[in-house]
């Protein structure tokens, strides 16, 4: 749905993206990672085409961004890049309206109606926009990426500004969303726990840069911890040296995921020495994403 | 091509809706042009004894003429800020980013603006007929456009209509090439502020050196540009010969025209180039 391959872009001598990599599979719910600055807003705007790439490929529904016309390019792909901005004096429905008429839908009224009332906003689709809250202009912002019933959400930051209540209501919509309606969602965001939450796969971006792409569970098992509890712990650790399953210096606790963990008890086992307690210790997307910032060298 | 010609309409459209619904902007351009109107009346009852004017029935007709330069230049200043708020003003708010990512190409977004310029230019033309016989008619007399006519002239009312309908159109060829220039450089500019500014010094440029120079570049530029529209209008309540002359016709569509187009041109080159970072 998505694949972006070695994308650069520069600003005179200043490279803000130096190879970008994304594989949005059909079907996914993908988080798209880094800190402020690492590139993430450029490399959508790029796909939205508001940017010209330096280098690199792109392409969007198995078409190609960088060279194809938005009129064959954008009818199936909803946008939101950055902070939704809307036409202060305008209604939330008329503003909605002016994004139907680009689309060209045959029936505006009905598709207005349907994605303001999936956002809670059918009772303010009236309001003129200047009398909106930041979360509601948010929450505009995503009706409008919605419009038209694409096959592909690209969104930056959907969740900006919106308080507790509304990233849960907006998290739960965006995964029936990709449930209910098969819809293949990018999202980005610095809020790691609800990536987490929402999303099966991601990709981090550190200096402009992707560092690590994968499955959300992949990504967490490969940083799993079991903390173990034995009978004699130096012998513990010389079986284990032997098998090339090293423990932690300072603790024992062994890292990587179930086969890891079955063969080091087995090995211990076949030694004589007991395991009283293991213990598995999950590690968060967050510690994750902070280990492969650092290694990523931003 | 009908691609481009359907993203244009849509885009037009939608540009001719944000425009309608700018009422205070609306609003305060109908103020500023009925105080326009009311100087030129007062010039007009202060210049009752002109000789030029001692045989001519005035009407609303006049009024529409002897303010039509002032009028002109009022609206070439909104059209300025409109064509200024259209692009640079929408790409500084980031409202430009959320339209573009729509199946409207670049070309056509740019297009359709042009074309939601022209219907305004040719709505100002008309408001500003209609206010001179609004203001006109119960100051200055209610009669006829063809009672407007020197001694010994004689044209039909039939042929000072079309006269007066060509005036109207050339006014609006006029104005839409200034408004044009505008969006070209409001495609250029990455503010609104530095689009009306630029936009505006253009444009004022562009008279100054005609003024500065004079001789034929005064004759090419500034008398086809900003007089000439006017001359039926001038000759119909104060005698303006000039407007049979050979060429003349020529020279105020034609060089307004080519400037549209120019315009558009280096405008369309730019705005599909150039990266939308707001």
């Amino acid at each position: 749905m998505v694949q972006v391959r070695g994308l650069e872009k520069s600003y005179g001598a200043e490279r803000v993206l130096r190879g970008v990599d994304l594989d949005v599979r059909a079907g996914d719910l993908y988080g798209f990672l880094g800190q402020n600055g690492a590139g993430k807003t450029t490399s959508i705007k790029v796909l939205a085409r508001l940017l010209r790439a330096t280098s690199g490929e792109a392409s969007l529904l198995g078409r190609d961004v960088l060279r194809s016309k938005p009129p064959s390019l954008f009818p199936d792909v909803g946008f939101l890049v950055e902070t939704p901005s809307f036409f202060p004096h305008l209604t939330g429905r008329a503003n909605l309206g002016l994004h139907a008429r680009l689309l060209g839908l045959e029936a505006p009224a009905a598709e207005l109606a349907r994605v303001l009332d999936a956002v809670g906003l059918a009772a303010a689709g009236d309001r003129r926009v200047r009398q909106y809250s930041l979360g509601m202009t948010q929450r505009l912002g995503i009706a409008q990426a919605l419009l038209g019933d694409p096959r592909l959400l690209v969104l930056d930051e959907p969740t900006n500004g919106l308080d507790a209540g509304g990233i849960a209501e907006v998290r739960e919509r965006l995964k029936a969303e990709a449930r209910e309606r098969g819809r293949t969602i990018l999202l980005s965001s610095h809020l790691l726990t609800e990536v987490e939450a929402t999303c099966n796969r991601v990709g981090v971006l550190a200096g402009g840069r992707t560092v690590a792409e994968g499955d959300v569970e992949a990504l967490l098992g490969a940083g799993e911890t079991t903390r173990l509890r034995v009978s004699d712990e130096a012998a513990a650790r010389r079986v284990l040296a032997a098998r090339e399953l090293p423990l932690e210096p300072d603790e024992l606790s062994l890292h990587g995921g179930d086969e890891r963990v079955a063969t080091a008890i087995g090995a211990l086992a076949e030694a004589g020495i007991a395991v009283y307690e293991a213990t598995r210790e999950r590690r968060t997307l967050e510690d994750v994403y902070h280990d492969l910032v650092r290694e990523g060298g931003a | 091509m009908s691609g481009l010609i359907r993203g244009t309409a849509r885009a037009a459209a939608v540009e001719l809706t944000k425009l309608r619904a700018q009422r205070s902007f609306a609003l305060v351009s109908l103020a500023i042009l009925l105080g326009a109107k009311l100087l030129a009346l007062v010039e007009i009852r202060s210049r009752g004894a002109d000789e030029l004017l001692d045989d001519v029935a005035l009407n609303g007709f006049h009024l529409a003429a002897r303010s039509a330069g002032s009028g002109l230049f009022l609206w070439a200043v909104l059209m300025a800020v409109l064509a200024a708020q259209s692009l640079a003003g929408e790409a500084e708010r980031g409202q430009l980013r959320m339209l573009l990512g729509r199946p409207v190409s670049r070309a056509a977004h740019y297009l359709g603006r042009l074309v939601a310029l022209l219907v305004a230019t040719t709505a100002a033309v008309a408001l500003d007929l209609l206010l001179s016989l609004a203001v006109g008619g119960p100051t200055l007399g209610f009669s006829d456009v063809a009672d407007v006519q020197l001694q010994g002239e004689a044209f039909s009312a039939a042929s000072l209509r079309v006269d007066l309908l060509l005036a109207s159109l050339r006014t609006d060829l006029a104005l839409f090439a200034t408004a044009a220039v505008a969006l070209a450089v409001s495609a250029v500019a990455r503010q609104a502020t530095t689009a009306i500014v630029s936009g505006l010094a253009v444009l004022a440029g562009g008279a100054g050196v005609a003024f500065v120079l004079g001789g034929p570049v005064d004759r090419f530029v500034f008398t086809t540009w900003i007089v000439r529209p006017f001359d039926v209008l001038e000759r119909l309540t104060a005698g303006t010969s000039v407007y049979r002359a050979p060429g003349d016709a020529v020279l105020s569509v034609g060089v307004p025209l080519a400037t549209a187009v120019v315009a558009t041109l280096v405008g369309l080159a730019v705005f599909t180039r150039r990266d939308v970072s707001g």
